[in-house]
């Protein structure tokens, strides 16, 4: 009998701090303005999959709704998450230019997290739950990365990333006292044209590891679609192209790549072309820990040949 | 005798002054839209991915205090916004149709091809991708009232040079229309991603981020829909030509610029607030005209309610058809209203 009054008042206890927790708010602030938000967040609906929910994810959150990409008639993929982790309890709330507000309601969130760019949803979506907008243009992902685990209260997490993180800047730091030396250009090749960008967190590793870039790369605007007839222009020590595991973009650009102007790069001469998942190193810290691992491993710790030399 | 009957035109005074003459069959078109457009609202406001059922929904339309708030916000704020701001952004492009077709005297006149559409998008455009915080959300009807007036105006002059010409209106349209989608393009082609993933929704026309002060905004502008309805008879005449026109007393060359006005008026603000829904300008009016020919008294109310009707139709479809992806308005009423327009068109011989 005592057991059972032990367990019981054990079991109430559990559960009114539980409906405490959830019902405590704090006040967040950023740029944005003071947001009101649940100091434990119960259900966090994430606007935008490639960065938000990836980065959730890995601080082992687990949203309970989220954008994701979705063709008719196919099931939603949620670009970067699905194939690193367990998405069967996330739902699908629409695109991430266009969610629908009332499937997000119908999951009842108590916190909707979204990106600089969606700012025009906030005050509508106010109306569900309390909207955090994180400033995902003006900061690197580091910094707005810290906001978003301060908001889900995973700070601790955040800051295992970003010491292995740091680890990995360092080691790379130490290897290679002159990084500035190396210059690197990331591109996007398609079957007409070539893109430079630097998407996910590559462009921020490269930026961390003080690597730099061609003088015209400086010059010339990002994701502008360039002619093939000016791909020497862009010609580095090496050369990063991104490929997205949904299509056979490498396949589709084979020719491109036969070609004499593309066997004529000097990084292609010396086999410093190289070739990254896209979306496997999104948007998060995961992706800068991958880019970074993957940059080391490439430039820091193999022979390599530069322009200069 | 029945037909007669129905045909008979019954002459009475909606406003002070204007004298309109309707037929009883035009009093029952008009109902039946009426009773229509109501039956879609209704059904828009109860439809949607979170399940309310219609109890719930009159409860949080009547009695606010007695359901839970989420629901009520979810009513309130979530799909009312969208319904009125179909109903009045479809309407207006609608009587700006009505307006274009007549004062070019061409069927195949609308916002869209007369270059008033373009030059509001256009505005727009540049607005949302390359100075997206030079304007408070408010003031975008007014900047694309801007661009558009500016257009129609070049176009107006443009058109009258040497005596305004109908189809030197719809032909300089045209050719502006083309180089202001060049421009488009452009923008499109070179903007910053994000910014332009956002305007291209927004360009194929889209309503799920409208909010109250949007329709605040919305139907303020609707106004001038009001005003072009006080001038049916000026439309009537100038259907028939100018000389016409001015016989009756009505001079063209001061009216069809302040028409011209009302229509870009009407077109902008529906464009800032949903985007492009070129089809409903063209569509809406010649349906309306079905059902009670050109007397623009009765067409100008009756294409207001079938561009509303249009609209709501393709919104509320849009975001249930395939939840929680949320289709376009624009899109959908194309792929639905073209076949109808078609099957509509083929019976009429001229």
């Amino acid at each position: 009998m005592k057991l059972i009054k032990y367990l019981t008042s054990v079991i109430l206890v559990c559960l009114v701090s539980t409906v405490a927790n959830a019902a405590e708010m704090r006040v967040f602030e950023n740029r944005y303005g003071k947001v009101e938000v649940p100091v434990h967040p119960q259900c966090v609906v994430s606007l935008h999959d490639f960065s938000l929910t990836i980065q959730l994810m890995e601080l082992g959150v687990k949203p309970c709704g989220s954008s994701a990409r979705k063709k008719l008639w196919q099931d939603p993929y949620f670009r970067g998450a699905e194939n690193r982790f367990d998405m069967s309890n996330v739902q699908y709330i629409g695109s991430h230019k266009a969610p629908d507000e009332e499937a997000i309601a119908a999951l009842r969130p108590d916190l909707i997290i979204g990106m600089q760019s969606q700012i025009g949803l906030q005050e509508k979506l106010s109306h569900i739950a309390p909207v955090v907008i994180l400033p995902t243009d003006e900061l690197s992902i580091k910094e707005w990365a810290a906001q978003l685990a301060d908001l889900v209260n995973q700070k601790g997490r955040y800051q295992d990333q970003l010491k292995e993180y740091n680890g990995v800047v360092s080691e790379f730091k130490r290897i290679i006292p002159h990084p500035e030396k190396i210059t690197v250009t990331t591109l996007e090749m398609y079957e007409d044209s070539i893109y430079l960008i630097a998407r996910g967190g590559l462009g921020e590793v490269i930026k961390d590891f003080g690597l730099s870039r061609p003088t015209v790369y400086n010059e010339a605007k990002e994701g502008l679609e360039y002619s093939l007839e000016r791909m020497s222009d862009f010609d580095a020590d090496y050369i990063i192209d991104t490929y997205e595991p949904l299509y056979n973009s490498r396949e589709a650009t084979q020719s491109i790549r036969d070609s004499k102007q593309w066997q004529d790069l000097f990084a292609v001469k010396h086999h410093q072309f190289l070739y990254f998942n896209r979306s496997r190193y999104g948007e998060s810290m995961g992706g800068l820990i991958g880019n970074a691992y993957l940059l080391n491993s490439h430039i820091a710790e193999r022979d390599r040949t530069l322009m200069e030399e | 005798m029945r037909q007669l009957t129905f045909n008979r035109p019954i002459i009475w005074q909606p406003l002070p002054g204007m004298i309109l003459s309707t037929r009883l069959m035009d009093i029952l078109w008009l109902l039946v839209f009426a009773a229509l457009l109501v039956a879609c609202v209704v059904w828009a406001v109860s439809t949607g991915s979170y399940g309310l059922d219609i109890n719930k929904v009159v409860q949080a339309l009547l009695t606010p205090e007695a359901v839970p708030e989420r629901q009520v916000n979810l009513v309130w704020e979530l799909r009312l916004p969208r319904i009125m701001a179909a109903v009045l952004c479809g309407a207006a492009l609608s009587v700006a149709g009505v307006i274009m077709q007549a004062i070019t005297r061409n069927p195949l006149a609308s916002p869209g091809l007369t270059g008033v559409e373009s030059g509001a998008s256009v505005t727009l455009l540049v607005l949302l991708i390359l100075l997206p915080n030079a304007l408070p959300h408010y003031l975008l009807p007014l900047a694309a009232l801007i661009g558009g007036g500016a257009v129609a105006a070049f176009v107006y002059i443009l058109a009258s040079l040497r005596g305004f010409s109908p189809l030197r209106l719809i032909l300089v349209g045209v050719g502006i229309t083309a180089l202001l989608s060049s421009v488009s393009d452009l923008l499109i082609t070179y903007g910053d991603i994000e910014r332009v993933e956002s305007a291209l929704i927004w360009l194929s026309g889209s309503l799920h981020q409208v909010t109250w002060p949007d329709i605040q905004v919305m139907a303020w502008w609707s106004i001038a829909g009001l005003l072009v309805w006080s001038t049916f008879r000026t439309l009537n005449l100038l259907r028939l030509g100018d000389s016409v026109a001015l016989s009756r007393g009505v001079n063209p060359k001061v009216m069809i610029p302040v028409l011209l006005l009302l229509a870009v008026a009407l077109t902008s603000a529906a464009v800032a607030t949903v985007g492009t829904l070129s089809f409903v300008g063209l569509m809406a009016p010649h349906i309306a005209r079905r059902f009670c020919g050109d007397r623009h008294g009765v067409l100008i109310p009756m294409a207001a309610m079938v561009g509303g009707l249009m609209v709501l139709l393709g919104d509320t479809i849009g975001r249930i058809l395939f939840a929680p992806l949320q289709l376009p308005s624009g899109l959908v009423i194309v792929m639905i209203g073209a076949p109808y327009f078609v099957f509509l068109m083929r019976k009429m011989r001229h």
